[in-house]
């Protein structure tokens, strides 16, 4: 023994810890470790930083626990935001906290604290190493805005056109693609969600955004959207009519009824804005000397020189016709494209500054270059047509497609112009665009057209509609012909042309035409005028051949087609000059092209383009878009027609033929698009963002980072129930999924708390839980542990929202197994009224009319029932998702076929893989406060693993020294946000700065566009500086998210932090009273006012560091005291553990049978060895605390033994872990009949192996668990009872129960008992199995279903008696200043988050003393108590001070209010201080352990006590100032009690 | 002159209140500007002389929430 009787303890100097032997420290590891801590060795020097994947609210544990304890944490989340699911809840059960109340708070901690880096968007690729030296590779993903310039003001989301469902609200609304997960989101950055590029986009060789520009015309947006189309092209309104849109034919649409009308709608836009007069363009600055020359303005040249002269070059444009528009003024006729859009389109590009010289055509490249252009763009395009070479080309009578066209289109055949050389019956030869465009235009002259080809009708290359429309109007179409010869007349004119029918045809490799001819089909096609339309080239005559500009053979100009530079250096060349003809986007794209290379070159650059990354195309399947029909997504709806000329007003003019979209139809039709990519890069976020913190060119980005220890936390996905195609999720609308039902109940969810039922919003009459739905079935062996609790606290507050609701759940077992569970049942079904049926529904049916949902179902009685509910809420359960299969596959750590990570009894939160942990329902279905044991359970095994590191990676903010601003004349800085548009759009900013200014003390006042941007804050720090500001006042947004950063400017500047005040005057005044300027500028002010009239009283709070004693002690030496205490050792703290008996073990001494293979008695003797064995270890056997005093940090207790010897220590941490004990009391005979024994007793006859009975009856919830639930009786009842009948299969065993509650993989033994022939009988409390002991044993118990009682003669009756709390519970949490809850058990400080906590600082519990508990989880628990004290122990002082109460002794009664009313139990009276009237004894409040609510200094009945930073000077100044406008009181009145 | 008739000083509870009214700003929840909010640290501070005050210096009404 070791204990040292009536010895004072001195706690070793951190120092001395330290330097314990290290490898020793290292933790055990899996398997019989235990007894064997060297048996995986960790470095000698092992990295002081931890990996934590998963930001939910286990991940955020174990990241708070590890930083606060000097370890650097990498938190890895891989969604836009931490917070997981529980951000998801509404309300939390047993205490119906708020969810979101509750975990934001945290949230704000894990994203402030200065030692976890958050990396969210991120995924974990690999992990190489060994444990205590990983190397992590990770993976972050674009978010395409960047988290620290986003100041989360939300404008991108505002002007995002893009429409998807919001996945937080699980799909129940929309948001935008540019969103922030939830309005509360940590970090408080926006995210932009893209899949990819949608196909439309990657179809266009110009790279137009479709998705973007029908999304902005679906709201209704058309300058928003003509913006985005002319960021990739200046012609919209000319391709919004003649582009051949290969878009519509790559449209994901078109899988599903038709592709979107993108080319009507793109006309559309440009028509509502042509519609209005042109707005001037601004010229684009020049910034640099340099000169390029384009030659041609066609659609090419126009659009380099464009991109030339915006991005500040000099350009000038060559043209040698009339007209700018090249091809497209020139070749495409009128009735196609209007001159007045090209005009239009030309002139928004020569606006811009571009030199524009008509009719001058370029006779010598080198003249150019004389005249000092740095480049030369050659962009001719190909307007010679061609003469094929055959007999009679050169008749009379025979034309060529361009020159007519052109002359056509220069008006040269108008009214008043020249009559057009045609005969009355034209021949076309040629079956392409421009072919048709000539005849149609020869029809519009008035002429019989006819049009030959060699192609067939349905081959031509023609388009289609282009064909059909030519038919339409008149057009006689030859195809499949052969020209062999034009045949003249005796005058030499026309008459007709020789033609052959063509079997086929086809192009050789050098060009060469091959046509097969039908024998003996010559004909002739008689006419008299023939236009040739057979092909186009350049001319380039221009280029001598000396001028070192290449050509290819087909007469096109020579370039590299990633530069298209030419062959002579500082010429480039573009567009159909390069390419022979082609459409009107090529060339613009081509364009681009060659302007991004001219600047390249200019800029002295490389000329080839950099690299830029590619996202994938979204492609979807049939499949796809079927399955999102049959969900009810999308619907199937053809395109919304388009009005078209009729015939017979349009072959007689030039008129357009086509029409466009009104409003309402261009909406309807844009809303069909499918949203593909989801971002469509519209950049309308771009334009909209005031901080530049957008930039859609993010790529993946990967980085290795190194840490000592993993631990995952990647929680779970719910259940996808679709697949369950039974009850109907996703065909009926009326069927919802638990968490959808969270969100409906949720105020900041989809209909802001208002529970209707999505098919028609109606508030539901009737609802129906439907339990166990992907739980306990054929493809779930386990039970998810949650629902059962979430569905009942569904219920409770569907109750609460509508009281007159009828709520039925219907489920096989009530599994409220943990603590406060069972009350919270029997409230939710007595007090609420929620009905609760045994039974498990089958499948759901719908009434089609009404969409209401039909149940048929069989009572308990054995009565068939069919109802009709409104609603139906699926309670689906835990799976574990593809994704974290894949994380686990890739750190080689094994997974059950479920996905869950198993781990050892020994090591309950180890993987397979050492140094790598598992928290969460990622082991096994749990809910929120067992994920948090679990998460500092896994903290501490980290800590013990890496103690050695700890504060060698962490960093602590350094400040200037602070400037004494006591004595000085309060000198008040303002700073007014506008927050974008979020304040200064619904109130007066300026006005609200202005009047500041006016306000006393006030020396300085602004308003800024975004006050918390990196630029303001160092502004802020700025003006502290320069107006010598001694006090800061911030109008923005909410103190609980952005305090700390304005305060942390302060400190930067020099400015004690607390001399600061914020008036938040978005969230109270412009958003909530959005409607009324004037009243919100009004109000905006009284806040200000109010802060001003504070902050002029505020003064600077200093903080105190109080040392720590780094030791702790452990009271209890049952398993979990005993496994505190090593967990604490090996991480390097002396610990004093004090057990009251003579032994160690506590109720573990009586666990024999085990229930996952490992003996529990193996666990015993090992936690044993290590405890005696570990020199950081002190034990104290047979002894018991008899005094403890102090706080936080800073304890001293006195340990008396059984010889009454006493031993004095001084701890920072307390743990208590006293255990619980069986109950023995006389329910159902027990102590009357050797017969009747507690399941405990039976155990140790199991365990003993003889006598065993062939005959058991086992009774469950005996006692005071008809109460409460003990958790663990029915696992050990049917671990015990498989015991026995794996040693005696021939014996009897039945199990009378209320309900069977092995929650999470404890159902497996459930299935196993009942396939092993383990009878089980339900009773209720108001049939109780009926006991008697004579010379017979018997049970009877009602059986419901048989409707009869059934007789039992076991030969032993064995109770499952609960764990209840030991006699001595009161006294021992007297003693430390604890809380009991009803049942006497511990009461954590808070249930789901400080499950370990008790509210009294540096106190901590662990095992069955909190709460009845099996071995791995009273294992799990004890690791969680020693992080939680490894926190305080760690530190060698701790900060103290600041907000907190401070007594001014001469005022105090010694009343001892303060001490009964503080909720923390701090303010005790010390004798020696000196109160009123000089009598002894006076209140003191620990500022250490101050929690700083200020609840005394409001009671204090002498005014004894002020909160500091809360005073009621302070305070009554903030309110006095409301009724003062006028500037209110002079500062030196202000605080006088009146 | 005031900017409104009247005037409700509610005394929020930072830790729940106080988020809750930051979350009706969210939501764009709109109520009477009358109501002006002060942050308390815990709904314990509120002394019964802070409420008195408040309408000495002329409150219409005052609102403890937390």
């Amino acid at each position: 023994m070791k204990n040292r009787d009536g010895v004072v303890a001195v706690p070793a100097p951190r120092q001395e810890v330290s330097r314990l032997d290290i490898v020793r420290i290292s933790s055990p590891v899996r398997g019989d470790a235990m007894s064997d801590p060297k048996a995986t060795l960790t470095p000698q020097s092992p990295v002081g930083a931890v990996m934590v994947v998963g930001g939910g609210i286990a991940g955020m544990q174990a990241a708070l626990d590890l930083a606060d304890q000097g370890f650097k944490v990498y938190l890895v989340e891989s969604q836009s935001a931490i917070g997981g699911k529980m951000a998801q809840l509404d309300k939390t059960f047993p205490t119906n906290d708020c969810a979101m109340c509750t975990i934001s708070p945290r949230l704000v901690e894990v994203g402030r604290h200065p030692n976890i880096a958050l990396l969210t968007d991120t995924e974990v690729l690999d992990v190489r190493g060994q444990a205590g030296d990983f190397t992590v590779r990770l993976r972050h993903h674009p978010r395409y805005i960047d988290p620290a310039k986003c100041i989360g003001c939300g404008d991108c989301a505002k002007v995002c056109p893009v429409i998807v469902p919001d996945r937080f609200n699980e799909g129940l609304s929309v948001r935008r693609a540019a969103y922030k997960l939830y309005p509360q989101a940590v970090p408080n950055a926006y995210a932009i969600e893209k899949k990819g590029i949608a196909p439309c986009r990657d179809a266009c060789p110009a790279g137009q955004r479709a998705q973007g520009y029908i999304a902005l015309i679906r709201e209704g947006r058309w300058d928003d959207a003509l913006r985005v189309i002319k960021l990739d092209n200046p012609f919209p309104g000319i391709c919004g009519r003649i582009c051949n849109h290969r878009c519509e034919t790559a449209c994901n649409r078109g899988l599903l009824d038709e592709p979107i009308n993108i080319r009507a709608l793109k006309r559309f836009v440009t028509d509502k804005v042509y519609a209005r007069p042109r707005q001037p363009v601004e010229p684009a600055p020049r910034l640099y000397p340099q000169r390029v020359a384009i030659i041609g303005a066609g659609p090419c040249g126009l659009t380099a020189a464009q991109d030339l002269v915006r991005a500040g070059y000099g350009v000038t444009v060559f043209e040698a016709m009339p007209v700018a528009g090249g091809m497209l003024r020139l070749g495409v006729p009128e009735y196609r494209l209007p001159t007045e859009i090209i005009e239009r389109e030309v002139q928004d590009i020569v606006d811009l500054g571009v030199d524009l010289r008509l009719n001058h055509r370029v006779d010598n490249l080198d003249d150019v270059f004389a005249e000092g252009f740095d480049a030369v763009l050659i962009a001719v395009g190909s307007h010679e047509g061609v003469r094929l070479p055959i007999p009679g080309a050169d008749l009379d009578g025979v034309l060529i497609n361009t020159h007519f066209l052109r002359d056509v289109r220069l008006g040269r055949y108008g009214p008043g112009g020249d009559a057009p050389p045609l005969g009355q019956r034209v021949l076309v030869l040629g079956g392409g665009n421009v072919a048709i465009d000539v005849a149609r235009s020869a029809v519009r002259l008035g002429r019989e057209v006819h049009l030959a080809c060699l192609e067939a009708r349905d081959a031509m290359p023609a388009h289609p509609w282009e064909v059909d429309a030519a038919e339409e109007e008149g057009v006689t179409i030859h195809a499949g012909r052969s020209f062999e010869r034009i045949l003249g007349d005796e005058r030499g004119h026309v008459r007709g042309v020789e033609c052959q029918r063509v079997v086929s045809f086809h192009f050789d490799e050098t060009g060469h035409l091959h046509v097969e001819k039908e024998p003996d089909s010559t004909h002739v096609l008689p006419c008299d005028t023939v236009i040739f339309s057979v092909g186009q080239r350049a001319g380039l005559a221009f280029i001598p051949d000396d001028a070192g500009v290449g050509l290819t053979p087909k007469q096109t100009i020579a370039v590299n087609p990633n530069t298209l530079a030419a062959t002579r250096q500082g010429v480039f060349a573009a567009g159909d000059s390069v390419s022979g003809t082609a459409f009107v986007i090529e060339a613009v794209e081509s364009g681009h092209i060659a302007a991004r290379s001219i600047i390249r070159y200019l800029q002295g650059e490389h000329l080839e383009p950099p690299r830029k990354p590619e996202l994938p195309v979204v492609r979807l399947t049939r499949e796809e878009l079927e399955a999102r029909v049959a969900r009810g997504e999308l619907h199937r709806q053809p395109r919304v027609p388009l009005p078209e000329l009729p015939v017979e007003q349009r072959v007689n003019n030039f008129a357009e033929v086509e029409g466009g979209y009104d409003d309402e139809s261009a909406q309807r039709e844009a809303a069909r698009c499918l949203a593909c990519g989801v971002c469509s890069e519209c950049m309308s976020c771009t334009f909209a963002c005031g901080v530049n913190a957008i930039d859609h060119d993010m790529a993946p980005r990967d980085e290795t980072v190194h840490v000592g220890a993993v631990i995952l936390a990647p929680g779970y996905q719910v259940y996808r129930a679709e697949l369950s195609e039974e009850y109907g999720l996703g065909r009926y609308p009326n069927v919802i999924t638990a968490l959808q039902f969270e969100r409906l109940l949720s105020a900041s969810g989809p209909t802001m708390g208002h529970i209707q039922r999505p098919s028609d919003g109606r508030t539901p009459r009737r609802i129906a839980f439907l339990q166990c739905v992907g739980s306990r079935d054929q493809n779930h062996d386990y039970c998810s542990a949650v629902c059962c609790m979430y569905a009942t606290k569904e219920a409770v507050m569907a109750k609460e929202h509508e009281p007159d609701l009828d709520v039925h759940v219907f489920m096989m077992d009530m599994r409220a197994f943990s603590k406060g569970y069972w009350g919270y049942f029997e409230r939710a079904r007595d007090r609420y009224g929620v009905h609760y049926t045994r039974c498990r529904i089958s499948a759901l049916y719908e009434d089609p009319v009404t969409h209401d949902l039909i149940l048929r179902y069989q009572d308990e009685d054995g009565a068939l029932h069919q109802e009709r509910f409104d609603l139906a809420v699926l309670s689906v359960g835990m799976e574990i998702s593809p994704q974290v299969r894949e994380l686990g596959r890739r750190l080689g750590i094994e997974l059950d076929e479920y996905g869950f990570c198993h781990t050892v009894l020994f090591n309950p939160l180890e993987t397979s893989r050492p140094g790598i942990y598992a928290v969460g329902p990622f082991r096994e279905p749990k809910d929120i406060p067992e994920s948090v044991i679990e998460a500092s359970g896994a903290a501490a095994a980290a800590a013990a693993r890496l103690g050695a590191a700890r504060f060698s990676l962490t960093v602590t903010p350094e400040f200037p020294p602070e400037r004494d601003v006591r004595g000085e004349e309060p000198r008040i800085g303002v700073f007014v946000c506008h927050c974008g548009s979020n304040i200064g759009g619904y109130l007066d900013v300026p006005a609200v700065a202005e009047y500041a200014r006016t306000l006393p003390g006030v020396v300085h006042a602004e308003d800024n566009l975004y006050t918390c941007s990196q630029d303001s804050i160092k502004h802020i720090a700025e003006q502290i500086v320069e107006h010598r500001l001694n006090r800061v006042v911030v109008a923005s947004c909410t103190p609980l998210t952005h305090a700390p950063l304005f305060q942390d400017c302060l400190r930067s500047a020099g400015l004690n932090p607390y001399l600061f005040e914020m008036a938040n005057i978005r969230n109270q005044c412009s958003w909530v009273h959005s409607h009324d300027w004037e009243t919100a500028t009004a109000k905006a002010r009284d806040l200000v006012r109010m802060a001003v009239a504070r902050a002029a009283l505020l003064e600077p709070q200093h903080t105190l560091e109080v040392p720590v004693k780094q030791a702790a002690l452990v009271v209890g030496g049952g398993a979990a005291g005993m496994s505190a205490a090593l967990s604490l050792a090996d991480q390097g703290f002396p610990v004093h553990l004090v057990e009251r008996e003579a032994e160690l073990g506590g109720n573990l001494r009586h666990v024999f049978v085990p229930r996952n293979g490992t003996d529990p008695q193996q666990v015993l003797r090992s936690l044993i060895e290590r405890v005696r064995a570990h020199p950081a270890i002190t034990l104290y056997l047979g002894s018991q605390v008899v005094a403890s005093s102090g706080f936080r940090g800073n304890f001293t207790s006195t340990i008396q033994s059984a010889d009454g010897g006493r031993t004095i220590i001084q701890h920072g941490a307390t743990i208590l872990a006293t255990g619980a004990q069986e109950y023995r009391g006389p329910e159902y005979g027990y102590g009357s009949d050797p017969r009747i024994v507690t399941q405990q007793e039976f155990e140790a006859r199991l365990a003993a192996g003889d006598d065993l009975p062939t005959s058991v009856v086992m009774i469950q919830c005996v006692g005071p668990a008809e109460q409460y639930c003990s958790r663990i009786c029915c696992t050990v009842a049917l671990k015990n009872a498989l015991a026995l009948k794996q040693r005696r299969p021939d014996a009897q065993v039945v199990i009378l129960y209320r309900d069977i509650r092995t929650y999470g993989f404890k159902e497996r033994l459930y299935t196993q008992a009942r396939a092993a022939g383990v009878l089980f009988v339900r009773y209720d409390d108001a049939h109780r199995p009926q006991v008697t002991a004579d010379s017979d044993l018997t049970v009877r118990a009602w059986d419901p279903a048989l409707h009869r009682d059934l007789l039992f003669r076991p030969d032993l009756l064995v109770l499952s008696m609960p764990a209840v709390p030991r006699q001595d519970a009161h006294q021992v949490a007297g003693l430390f200043k604890a809380s009991l809850d009803g049942d006497g058990f511990f009461q954590e400080a808070h249930v789901k988050l400080r499950p370990v906590d008790f509210a009294t600082e540096g106190v901590f519990m662990a095992g069955m003393a909190h709460y009845p508990k099996l071995l791995d989880e009273t294992l799990i628990q004890a690791s969680a108590a020693a992080a939680r004290a490894a926190r305080v122990l760690s530190r060698e002082t701790l900060t103290a001070g600041g907000r907190v109460a401070v007594v001014d002794p001469a005022k105090c009664t010694g009343c001892l209010t303060c001490v009964r009313i503080c909720p923390f139990d701090v303010p005790r009276i010390e004798p020696t201080l000196i109160g009123v009237g000089g009598v002894q004894g006076a209140a003191t409040i620990e500022a250490a352990v101050c929690q700083g609510c200020g609840s005394c200094a409001a009671e204090c009945p002498a005014g004894a006590i002020q909160l500091m930073h809360y005073t009621d000077a302070q305070m009554r100044a903030k309110v006095r100032a409301l009724f003062e406008p006028a500037g209110f009181v002079p500062l030196d009145r202000i605080g006088e009690r009146t | 002159m005031t900017s409104t008739p009247l005037n409700i000083v509610a005394f929020c509870c930072e830790h729940c209140a106080y988020a809750a009214a930051d979350l009706a700003g969210g939501l764009r929840l709109q109520y009477p500007p009358e109501v002006k909010i002060v942050q308390i640290p815990c709904t314990g501070r509120i002394d019964v002389l802070a409420v008195l005050h408040a309408l000495e210096a002329g409150a219409d009404g005052v609102l403890a929430a937390g």
